[in-house]
């Protein structure tokens, strides 16, 4: 065999590593002992450094080592405040070497921003580089994004420059929830709407947006990154702070929210001019915060009352009126979307004709539905309503694995529905919600305004979801 | 200022055949030596991760794997080169004679950005023999002449000199590799194989937090 | 002490691809190899040169060799004093800085996951040679060049593809990749396409709804293909293109640096770290078939002042000892261009400065194969950063020029008139238009060899290297029946130095923990009763 290449058995190569992997646990443990012994013994110094250092570039998650790495540069520094630039510049060199070992080492990222905060001359630019450096390799590395938000404020960067990186990033691989996220929060600086502060961004730059989102989405209709951003656009974010709904009866006062309030500490006042401001409100389900505030006691059914809010020195103000002897009531139909203006919703309509040309191929095509039904009530939610209602139903069934989640969603488009017809109507003792399919009862601020409520014949219905009920003088019936 | 990369540096070894080319890469790198002599089979490269200047950088000897025996290195083999290492027997005058064609045919084929200063180094292998036929001064001479070329006389058999030899090694073509910039941390040339492999999916349906 | 042996198990005289694949499979099993080439460097006619020896080599004088290039022209810009540069580019520029380019012979791409991919990662020869991701694929697009949106980021960006089309491209070659053949597959059979094997796959996309655009980037871009190509081909080609797609880069292929004449040098770089022998630059006098004394037949091969005899040996497409009755050829049209801007212009270009890699496939009307371009900038190190090299190549059938002008003549130019500036079409300083020999896919070049000298088929007139792999391995196993093709070679640090057995245990590699391991037992008895302690607790 003289000649011939001699390969280790495979049995002779598991032992080799095994007694590489013994050696590194020896060598490891040995490495932590040691660091251990040192620090117990304040010994901070360059010894402590190289050794953390040596195990940390093999395995940059120890959090422990990282802790220990900053409590003796501080020692060391504070010793010897010359030494600070150059131990400060050390670890930046060293923390990128375990970056390149782990780009998501939560430790490494810290550590960065810790030595940048205490060196004297942070060189903040460097390290938008370093971002643009390792998103390009990775460009949905979450930890580096979010370091870069943090440079790029404090290394002054426009808000011009950093979308244009977004955009390259998005261009690149929309799938990236960071890079979307970015985006929305510049866009509210660089394009604000004009006259409503409520809105997050012009309508001009909306539209443009809104052709984004729909291209990506129809490129690839799998990718929830899209969608999540296309109902940041679309405004199906929380609602803004508001009065929804009062009721005074002889025994009790209940004003409900938009929102999930805490009374005791959001610095909410309430002022209605009536005895009512001098009683304590209570929330209905105990919680501390809750969006139905009640309070019990006597009261006089006189006059209407025109109650005030004040918020952050924001008023606002409903109107509740003397219906009967029994009861002052007053509602305000909640914004249940954006009211978007003529040239986005042109772009709405084009993008909706788009969508059925392709159900025309594809009849059963969930996102396409989906993003047809959510077009639709972007456009006008309640011309199209049954349009809507009959997309989610067929959704019901084609994805079937999410027919709960479809399911809700119709519940949702009834209630706003029906809400509507009903503060139109002005009748509100009587609230008939059955036989409607529902699964959930949402808009739960509005619904104890009825003294009765028929939420019979909705074999789905989750009971759980009608707080509402919870109110005294409110008969529910399912 | 440039960002700090992790380097790897590749260094090639030249010489007649049977100076020690590979007895020295062996001995650097496995701490072993085989007297027995026979071209050489099974010598590829080796790795080794050094500390240079309180950066880590890895280190990989590429051996001639015998081609260099009748002329038949081919121009692969010298591509990306940060460091050359000439290689002559101190026994034999002829391998030390070889050098300035081994020298020439590194920069003809590898054709360096700055052959003026691109880094050889010389070791004078097999000091340990007694039948010496190139002196010290003779090899120093030569190195001199070549633009400084740092020389040193090695035994791979004792180990002699062998480890001082390869840091200065490693130190040179660490020193040569210049500030890039930036980018080129991540070159955009591509290595097969698993390491980046599995990095390199931007289509894949993984997690996109 | 450097005698040559006077037997190797195989003789390989020519260092092209197929001959660099068998002589490292066989030297990888163990047996002795001697690889000889009669020229000086290696690859034969799948070498790179730089621009002074592509010249020489094309224009030597190869006597009455019957399988050689032919047909060489060439032409420099006529550069004139008020003309006296493009870009800043002459003729004497391009020439001193010649030095650097790496010009093949025959350009090829890989599919990220095609054959030679596969191959070297395999064999692990992978570690031998470094690519680039092709950055752009360009197709011709009702008369003009445009960008095929292969990626799922390229269909995201793409300006002129409206939503609906994106839409039923993505579906389209999504349903392509999930497409199963199993027709009990219940919960494809919805998603899948009702379509017959032999129907014609241009119908199948008509069927499917798919715009003449789309058609058009699917068939002559992504496949390669025509009118003619049926489904089963047609599927086999976007799925190659889409599997490959994402692995590396944003399209399907990679180019090796420095030029695909790095590829034969890696096999050969396997074969000699296994103990083959090289020796380039011999010309060989004289080949005979003996018999040893138990009868074997034996090959006696004379060279220089050697002779050598092997059990087998293997001749290249360029050698003079292969028989061309068994082993017919046809030629490649070539043409060779050097311009100094690229492909297209500021249309196709806005990302950066022409790409690294381009790829153009240019369908020619009534010819089975098209017209294939390969762009090259200098990322590739195989030309100067401001030049572009660029490679055409097509089955010769009316010889290279005449093949290859219906490209050139419609996105190239000679002249550089200012009045007519239209940057999308470089003007050519540098050309050369060649004929070279290739092998004929679809003949039957193995089975009739029965040794025990056996001849390996050229280059195919494909892109990648699929078919030489094939034809490699089909020989290879008529060689070698009984051993394995190239199993994977072992890393450095496996292998055992020396011919002690004292190595068995190897050397571990602990990299910058080495110093940290407990020196003496003490330490390692402390660092145990520690952990043995922490057991407890």
């Amino acid at each position: 065999m003289h000649g011939r290449l001699k390969v280790r058995t495979s049995a002779e190569e598991a032992a080799r590593k095994k007694k590489e992997q013994d050696l590194k646990a020896k060598a490891y443990r040995n490495g932590m002992d040691k660091i251990f012994t040192l620090r117990n013994a304040e010994n901070f110094d360059n010894n402590l450094l190289e050794l953390s250092g040596k195990i940390l570039s093999v395995n940059p998650d120890i959090t422990t080592l990282w802790n220990i790495r900053r409590e003796c540069i501080i020692k060391m520094t504070t010793d010897n405040p010359d030494s600070a630039s150059t131990l400060f510049d050390r670890d930046l060199n060293f923390t990128e070497l375990c970056l390149q070992v782990q780009p998501k080492s939560y430790g490494a990222w810290h550590h960065r921003s810790w030595i940048l905060e205490n060196s004297p001359k942070p060189d903040w630019n460097r390290e938008v580089s370093l971002c643009t450096l390792y998103l390009k390799k990775d460009e949905r590395n979450f930890h580096c994004w979010d370091y870069r938000r943090y440079v790029a404020r404090k290394a002054n960067l426009s808000a011009e420059s950093e979308f244009k990186f977004c955009d390259e990033k998005i261009q690149k691989n929309f799938s990236n929830y960071s890079s979307w996220f970015y985006r929305s929060q510049l866009l509210p600086v660089l394009h604000p709407h004009p006259s409503d502060s409520s809105r997050p961004i012009s309508e001009e730059k909306l539209k443009e947006e809104l052709e984004i989102v729909i291209t990506a989405a129809f490129t690839d209709p799998n990718d929830s990154s899209a969608w999540f951003y296309q109902r940041w656009l679309l405004g199906y974010s929380d609602p803004k702070l508001d009065l929804a709904c009062f009721k005074l009866t002889q025994s009790q006062a209940v004003i409900a929210f938009t929102k999930l309030v805490d009374l005791s500490k959001d610095k909410i006042t309430i002022s209605t001019n009536t005895s009512l401001d001098k009683g304590i409100w209570r929330s209905l389900s105990g919680n501390k915060s809750d969006s139905i505030w009640i309070q019990k006691g006597e009261f006089e059914i006189s006059d209407d009352i025109l109650i005030k809010m004040n918020h952050n020195d924001k008023t606002f103000e409903l109107e509740a009126r003397k219906i009967d002897n029994n009861s002052i009531i007053g509602i305000k139909l909640p914004s249940f979307g954006y009211e978007f203006g003529a040239a986005v919703k042109e772009e709405l309509k084009n993008q909706l004709d788009s969508c059925n040309q392709l159900l025309e191929f594809e009849p059963d095509s969930k996102w396409t539905l989906l993003t047809a039904a959510l077009l639709m009530r972007s456009i006008d939610r309640f011309q199209y309503h049954e349009k809507t209602l009959e997309y989610v139903r067929k959704l019901q069934k084609v994805d079937s694995l999410r027919a709960g989640y479809y399911m809700d969603l119709a519940s949702k488009w009834i209630l706003e529905e029906k809400l509507k017809n009903m503060v139109e109507s002005g009748k509100f003792d009587k609230i008939d919600l059955s036989s409607l399919d529902l699964s959930v009862v949402y808009y739960n601020q509005f619904l104890f305004i009825g003294n009765e409520i028929n939420l019979q014949n909705n074999s789905k219905l989750n009971k759980k979801s009608c707080k509402f009920a919870l109110v005294d003088g409110c008969k529910v019936t399912f | 200022m440039a960002t700090r990369k992790k380097v790897l540096l590749k260094v090639i070894i030249l010489g007649d055949s049977s100076v020690g080319k590979t007895s020295l890469m062996n001995q650097y790198v496995n701490k072993r030596f085989s007297n027995q002599y026979k071209a050489t089979i099974g010598a590829d490269f080796l790795t080794k991760e050094v500390v240079v200047d309180d950066r880590v950088v890895t280190m990989q000897i590429w051996d001639t794997a015998g081609q260099e025996r009748f002329q038949s290195l081919g121009v692969a083999f010298y591509r990306g080169a940060d460091c050359c290492v000439l290689v002559f027997d101190t026994t034999a005058p002829n391998t030390f004679k070889n050098l300035d064609s081994w020298r020439d045919e590194f920069l003809i084929q590898a054709s360096p950005r700055n052959p003026e200063h691109f880094p050889f180094v010389v070791l004078g292998n097999k000091v340990d023999l007694e039948n010496r036929a190139v002196s010290t001064k003779r090899a120093q001479q030569w190195c001199q002449s070549k633009n400084d070329i740092p020389y040193f006389e090695t035994s791979a058999k004792e180990g002699i000199n062998v480890d001082i030899a390869f840091q200065t090694i490693a130190k040179n073509a660490l020193a040569q590799e210049s500030d890039e910039g930036i980018d080129s941390a991540f070159s955009p040339s591509l290595t097969l194989g698993s390491s980046s492999d599995s990095n390199n999916r931007p289509n894949s349906s993984d997690c996109s937090c | 002490m450097d005698d040559l042996p006077k037997e190797f198990d195989l003789i390989v005289i020519g260092t092209g691809f197929q001959e660099s694949v068998i002589a490292a499979a066989t030297s990888r099993v163990g047996k002795t190899v001697l690889h000889i080439d009669q020229n000086e460097f290696y690859g034969g006619f799948w070498a790179s040169f730089n621009l002074e020896n592509f010249m020489t080599h094309l224009n030597r004088d190869t006597g009455d060799k019957k399988c050689k290039i032919r047909n060489v022209s060439q032409e420099w810009f006529e550069f004139t004093e008020e003309k006296s540069e493009i870009n800043g580019w002459n003729k004497e520029k391009i020439i001193s800085e010649g030095r650097r380019f790496n010009i093949d012979l025959i350009p090829k791409l890989n599919y990220c996951n095609g054959k030679l991919v596969e191959l070297l990662i395999s064999s692990n020869i992978c570690r031998y040679t470094e690519f680039r991701a092709v950055d752009k694929v360009l197709t011709v697009l009702n008369g003009k060049i445009d960008v095929v949106p292969g990626s799922r980021a390229d269909i995201f960006t793409k300006k002129n593809v409206s939503i609906i089309e994106k839409r039923l491209l993505m579906k389209f070659i999504t349903q392509c990749v999930e497409y199963k053949r199993e027709e009990n597959n219940e919960s494809f059979k919805e998603e899948s396409f009702d379509f017959p094997d032999d129907g014609k796959f241009i119908d199948l996309m008509k069927q499917q709804k798919l715009t003449d655009n789309l058609i058009h980037y699917i068939l002559y871009a992504m496949c390669m293909a025509n009118t003619e190509t049926t489904f089963k081909e047609g599927l086999e080609a976007i799925r190659t293109y889409l599997t490959s797609i994402g692995r590396y880069g944003n399209t399907p292929y990679l180019f090796p640096m420095f030029g695909c004449g790095e590829i034969p040098q890696c096999f050969c770089r396997l074969c000699a770290v296994f103990g083959g022998v090289y020796w380039l630059g011999q010309k060989i006098n004289d080949i005979q078939l003996i018999n040893d004394e138990s009868g074997n037949e034996l090959v006696k091969m004379n060279f220089g002042n050697e002779e050598i005899s092997a059990k087998k040996l293997v001749c290249g497409l360029d050698s003079n000892f292969i028989d061309l009755n068994q082993n017919p050829f046809e030629y490649i049209s070539r043409a060779v261009i050097i311009t100094s801007s690229p492909l297209g212009g500021s249309t196709v270009n806005s990302d950066m400065d022409g790409g690294g890699v381009v790829l153009l496939y240019y369908p020619v009307e009534g010819k089975s194969d098209g017209i294939t371009m390969i762009q090259l900038a200098h990322y590739t190190s195989c030309i100067s950063k401001g030049l572009y090299l660029i490679h055409l190549s097509t089955t010769c059938q009316n010889g290279a020029k005449s093949d290859l002008q219906p490209f050139v003549e419609t996105f190239l130019r000679h002249d550089h008139d200012a009045e007519t500036e239209d940057d999308t079409k470089p003007t050519i300083l540098f050309s050369t238009y060649f004929e070279i020999p290739s092998s004929i896919k679809g003949h039957d070049y193995v089975s009739q060899q029965n040794g025990p000298i056996y001849s390996c088929s050229g280059a195919f007139s494909e892109l990648d290297y699929d078919e030489s792999i094939r034809q490699s391995r089909l020989l290879y196993s008529k060689m070698y029946p009984n051993d394995e093709f190239l199993p994977k070679a072992p890393e450095p640090e496996e292998i055992i130095i020396g011919d002690d057995d004292d190595d068995r245990e190897g050397n571990v590699n602990l990299g910058v923990l080495a110093d940290l391991v407990p020196e003496n037992k003490e330490d390692t008895d402390k660092v145990l009763e520690k952990e043995d302690m922490n057991k407890t607790q």
